[in-house]
């Protein structure tokens, strides 16, 4: 008859079984005969029985497997585009070495890559050398980018308001509770918008781009923009009025008083069509 | 606060947003919809705004991945406040979770974690069930997770452990059918002593799926019909309990809405008199990999325009 097998707290039971599930890649060769990090001579068959059909071993591997696999789809679904940039392969390899860098830490999937775009630029694979390349920077913006959206969907904000029209007076519009503005080196939003249509974009040389994601009646929407506009919006953004960011603009030299004034209500009439503004009540602060 | 004035809701499916646009158009015969916490909980978004116009039209229940009732870290009172303010705006039925751990040292591996079954467990679990109670100011239903491995150090079977806590705290249970064949078969005890001896008068809901077999294994998949055996198993347990509300999974290759309410119903054809005759065999092996406790991930939904 089989001893029973010593009690073993609950606490370190679970600071086992995690480890194993977390160190799987680079410490199983160490843990085949299965030593708890600060346990002593405590064997996997300690904790772990074996059935009729699998040893206590393979068990495990069914939660090791999982583990990586689960987390693994979860970062796929997050950087779908990024995924498809990179290839499977070099995705899954940057992914499940993420995962061992920043496991989980929230209840909340969504956060579940928010360091990945910072680890993917800490890791690039010519981080060593002096003269970079260019692929890496697009993935690390288009990483940001998808991220980013994700949030956005997800961001608390007031919905329920009506966006300007035309007859509202300019010193009271100001936008709407959810708008981001980008800009990147890369036309990463091209990529972006070509890859969910599935055209299966090409990765794309450098060049300058800027747009703006916006969320109304729970929808997102996404703009491309010139870099006047990036930068106007982004004075909006910060809280100034729209006399302000055009006064911002001309003393940064960025831009022509009269030549921004000429385009101006190009750039209003359809951004009040887009719905960017809602109209600030009379007396309301700004900020 | 007591599980004996909780409703028999009836026949229940998931809430997924692949089927958000469809259940707001057609408002399909539903008697109700089950709602993973987490996905709506921190979301401000379109699909919390799509649940509370459900909620309006639905009867609703929460169930949650992330409770970790079973976890040696400290309860997450983060993770409470946030769960009892959805409860509030949804008001559902009941709010459930799992009997499980799901990562220590304040990791989360988003995975439900088997517990050694023993009397240290037993009352860690049970005290942390009466916080989590008096917090919500709502009994906690407490489902029974497939497990993939037995602890050395478990001393009673899940079935006397789930007596023994629902026993202690008043809690109640939900009878996940699918799991205990799963976990039966994974660990070699009989799925139905197991629902013989489970406390029939706590069970407030049933859970079907459908599993891969693998030979060696099962794995809840969660991605497939309901299998022949399970069926059989439900047939028993309706018996037992005298029927309760009851809701079909699907988390993974989720098929169109009436498809996946088609299978649901076919739990009218188990909810009879007939006598429960024993198991069918089970289906041929597959060997292909398969991963347990799928996630159903939100991805967001982006609309392009040109640029102005």
């Amino acid at each position: 008859m089989t001893p029973p097998k010593a009690h073993i707290p609950l606490a370190r039971v679970q600071q086992w079984m995690q480890y194993l599930l977390l160190r799987q890649g680079n410490t199983l060769q160490d843990h085949q005969q299965h030593l708890v990090p600060d346990d002593n001579g405590l064997l996997l068959t300690d904790m772990v029985k074996d059935s009729k059909r699998l040893s206590a071993r393979e068990h495990l591997a069914i939660y090791q497997r999982s583990y990586t696999a689960r987390l693994r789809d979860c970062m796929s679904k997050q950087f779908s585009a990024l995924e498809y940039a990179l290839g499977e392969d070099l995705f899954r390899a940057f992914a499940d070495e993420y995962l061992q860098c920043h496991p989980s830490t929230s209840y909340n999937l969504i956060t579940l890559g928010e360091k990945f775009p910072a680890w993917l630029e800490a890791n690039r694979p010519d981080k060593d050398e002096v003269v970079k390349e260019d692929w890496p920077d697009f993935m690390i913006e288009l990483a940001r980018f998808e991220y980013a959206i994700h949030i956005i969907f997800e961001e608390e904000a007031e919905e329920d308001f009506l966006p300007a029209t035309g007859d509202a007076p300019e010193e009271t519009l100001q936008l709407i509770p959810v708008f981001h503005v980008f800009a990147f080196s890369f036309p990463v939003r091209w990529y972006y918008q070509a890859f969910t249509n599935k055209l299966a974009p090409e990765l794309p040389a450098p060049q300058e781009s800027y747009c703006a994601v916006m969320r109304h009646q729970y929808k997102l929407s996404i703009y491309d923009l010139n870099r006047g506009q990036y930068l106007l919006l982004q004075h909006l953004l910060s809280g100034h009025t729209i006399r302000q960011a055009k006064a911002q603009l001309h003393n940064q030299n960025t831009a022509d008083r009269s030549q921004l004034e000429s385009v101006w209500p190009l750039w209003k009439k359809k951004w009040l069509e887009a719905g960017f503004f809602r109209s600030r009540p009379a007396g309301t602060p700004i900020h | 606060m007591s599980i004996n004035n909780l409703p028999d809701l009836g026949l229940g499916l998931g809430l997924r947003s692949k089927h958000f646009n469809h259940i707001l158009a057609e408002q399909p015969n539903v008697d109700w919809f089950e709602a993973i916490s987490e996905n709506f909980m921190d979301s401000y978004g379109r699909p919390r705004q799509v649940l509370k116009q459900i909620a309006e039209q639905y009867p609703i229940v929460m169930h949650g991945v992330s409770l970790s009732i079973g976890s040696s870290d400290p309860l997450n009172f983060a993770y409470l406040k946030s769960l009892k303010t959805l409860a509030k705006e949804i008001k559902p039925a009941w709010i459930s979770d799992h009997l499980c751990w799901t990562g220590t040292l304040t990791i989360n591996s988003h995975d439900l974690l088997p517990l050694p079954l023993n009397e240290e467990s037993l009352q860690h679990v049970c005290n942390r069930i009466r916080m989590v109670q008096d917090y919500l100011e709502q009994p906690l239903i407490l489902e029974n997770p497939s497990t993939y491995l037995s602890f050395e150090q478990s001393t009673m079977p899940e079935w006397q452990f789930l007596a023994h806590m629902t026993e202690e705290t008043g809690c109640g249970l939900l009878l996940d059918v699918n799991n205990v064949y799963v976990s039966a078969f994974n660990n070699d005890f009989d799925p139905v002593e197991y629902i013989e001896n489970i406390p029939h008068h706590r069970v407030v809901q049933m859970h079907l799926a459908g599993h891969q077999h693998c030979g060696d294994y099962i794995i809840d998949t969660h991605d497939r019909r309901v299998a022949g055996a399970v069926w059989e198993l439900f047939r028993l347990a309706w018996q037992k309990t005298g029927g309760v509300a009851t809701l079909l999974e699907w988390d993974g290759d989720i098929p169109a809405f009436d498809v996946y309410h088609a299978e649901m119903l076919k739990a009218k054809n188990f909810m009879s008199d007939n006598a429960f005759t024993g198991l069918p065999a089970p289906p041929i092996a597959e060997k292909e990999t398969a991963v347990s406790n799928p996630i159903h991930f939100m991805v967001a939904e982006l609309t392009m325009n040109p640029g102005p």
